[in-house]
């Protein structure tokens, strides 16, 4: 996948220093155009490519741990393997996109960029989300969503239990079915808006989907206030 | 944040279950550097007690232990940090004359535990990092087995208090558990009013004695399993293994990780994917065990 570029053997280093090398190529982009670096061996190691907030490609060529590429901004990674938990959290802008099947809670918290998981997705992908886009080919995991407050879920696959659940605001896009939605989640139509953004997404994503196959989930805004009158519905929720 | 690991192979009794679990072990060591453990399903069936002494205790003679035990006590063979006995089995299988025999040998030597009891099943456990055990358990082979390393959060660090947990009194049960199990306080005082006895302090260690009570009634393994994930309480993601069996289930929320790969020849299971990359190959098809998912896999 990177012959030629600049490499690094994960195998012979620390985290700390593969992440030092990393800051170093990322500090450097800045100055021209953006370097291209390649991480050998990964072997499923934790935080690996984190806290990069100037532009650098990334190409890891394996399986990722927990926590890769999070909280970072202005980033292009492209993992040839799956990954643990917390894959791109907080992400701030970029694009990470992975080869594999991602543990919990992929993109959580994420606030920009785009992430694109060729693979399943595990329990509370994009929890807290607070804007981006976060397109799963395959299945999620229960509790996707969760909290979400801005921004996009697309699911190619199926959606385990409570999808959406607590939801404030944010869209997300069903391809499959839902085992369940979550508290004050409820499906609702595509308008234009939805099949432009989806449309737009499938471009860049690289993905074979077609926005009409889509529904989507949003918030009914029922818990935005408090009245004593749908008690019943906070007893649900909570 | 405990390390959690298994496997099962069903083509063979003399699978390398040891060193499998030893290279799993270190892919998982950052889970947990506290004590590490594993428990190993023999191919041959040897009716045994192992007991675990304080440190520098004598193992004791085997004439002394053929006294205690009322002639059940037949070989001794120390090994490391304690001793590896045969004992005869009952003419009728009975898991209170068994819990009789292991706090006879208990009160007999004060600080002393016994670690495990059953036909298969031998436990090794040593505080500190798995390395410590690569000398005791690399050469084991088996059908299955299973692993932990411990980050404690509560109760002692000792050899009683690391995992795999010994379901006491039952024959060859055993469970290594990440996670945490916050009703077990309840669970504990039922059986100790029943006249079960626990070897440590421990959350974890209600759970194979849990699971063992309700085999012993008549439940099959799934369905103990099956019931545990709504009595339990707490955080857990666990693996029990039983004499021809292992069994997995977690918690609704699922915060505790649990992956396997699975083939015709059997499981493998952890709690992070490079232990499965290690054990079955880079192009393993990982998949995760679901919130309150139960799953089984049998010898044949």
């Amino acid at each position: 996948m990177g012959a030629g570029l600049t490499s690094f053997d994960c195998n012979t280093h620390t985290t700390r220093e593969i992440n030092s090398w990393l800051r170093q190529h990322s500090d450097a982009s800045v100055l021209g155009e953006t370097l291209s670096v390649v991480l050998l061996n990964p072997d499923s190691r934790h935080n690996l490519g984190v806290g990069l907030v100037k532009p650098l490609k990334i190409l890891i060529e394996g399986p990722v741990g927990y926590y890769c590429a999070g909280l970072c901004d202005g980033i292009e990674v492209e993992i040839a393997g799956g990954a643990g938990w917390g894959l791109a959290e907080n992400l701030m802008g970029g694009k990470v996109v992975l080869h594999g099947s991602a543990g919990s809670a992929a993109g959580a918290t994420m606030r920009g960029g785009l992430v694109v998981i060729h693979g399943d997705a595990g329990a509370r992908c994009g929890v807290a989300m607070k804007g981006g886009t976060l397109l799963v080919t395959g299945d999620v995991g229960v509790m996707s969503s969760f909290m979400m407050q801005k921004g996009a879920l697309i699911i190619g696959g199926d959606a385990d239990h409570a999808l959406g659940d607590s939801l404030y605001e944010g869209k997300i896009y069903l391809r499959g079915e839902a085992a369940s939605l979550g508290a004050d989640a409820r499906i609702a139509e595509l308008n234009a808006n939805d099949v432009a953004f989806l449309s737009g997404t499938f471009l860049q994503a690289g993905v074979d989907f077609s926005p009409d196959d889509f529904k989507k989930v949003e918030s009914a805004r029922r818990l935005y206030n408090f009245d004593t009158k749908e008690k019943e519905i906070w007893k649900q929720a909570l | 944040m405990c390390g959690i690991a298994g496997v099962l192979r069903r083509n063979t009794n003399d699978f390398a279950v040891g060193a499998t679990l030893l290279a799993m072990a270190r892919t998982l060591q950052h889970r947990g550097a506290d004590s590490a453990g594993v428990a190993v399903f023999g191919g041959t069936r040897s009716p045994h007690l192992q007991m675990a002494l304080p440190h520098l205790t004598p193992a004791p003679s085997l004439p002394q232990l053929n006294a205690l035990s009322a002639g059940r006590i037949q070989e001794v063979e120390s090994e490391n940090g304690g001793f590896d006995a045969q004992v005869s089995l009952l003419d009728q299988p009975n898991s209170l004359e068994d819990l009789a025999l292991v706090r006879l040998l208990e009160d007999a030597f004060p600080g002393a535990t016994v670690s495990s009891l059953g036909e298969r099943m031998s436990v090794y456990k040593a505080v500190g990092m798995v390395e410590e055990l690569a000398d005791q358990i690399g050469s084991l082979t088996g059908t299955h087995g299973i692993a932990h390393l411990r980050l404690a959060t509560e109760s002692r660090i000792d050899p009683a208090h690391a995992q795999p947990f010994w379901g006491r009194p039952f024959f060859d049960i055993a469970v290594t558990h990440n996670g945490h199990i916050t009703n077990y306080y309840k669970l504990r005082q039922k059986f100790e009013a029943r006249g079960f006895s626990f070897a440590s302090h421990n959350d974890s260690e209600i759970i194979g004695v849990y699971l063992g009570d309700l085999m012993e009634a008549g439940a099959s393994l799934f369905e103990a399993l099956d019931r545990a994930k709504f009595e339990l309480d707490g955080s857990f993601s666990f693996i029990v293994a039983t004499q021809n069996a292992l069994g997995v289930t977690r918690d609704p929320l699922a915060t505790k990780p649990l992956l396997y790969v699975e083939n015709d020849e059997g499981v493998t299971l952890g709690s992070e994917p490079q232990s499965l990359y290690h054990a079955c190959g880079a192009d393993a098809r990982i998949r995760e065990i679901k919130p309150r998912e139960t799953k089984t896999w049998a010898l044949d």
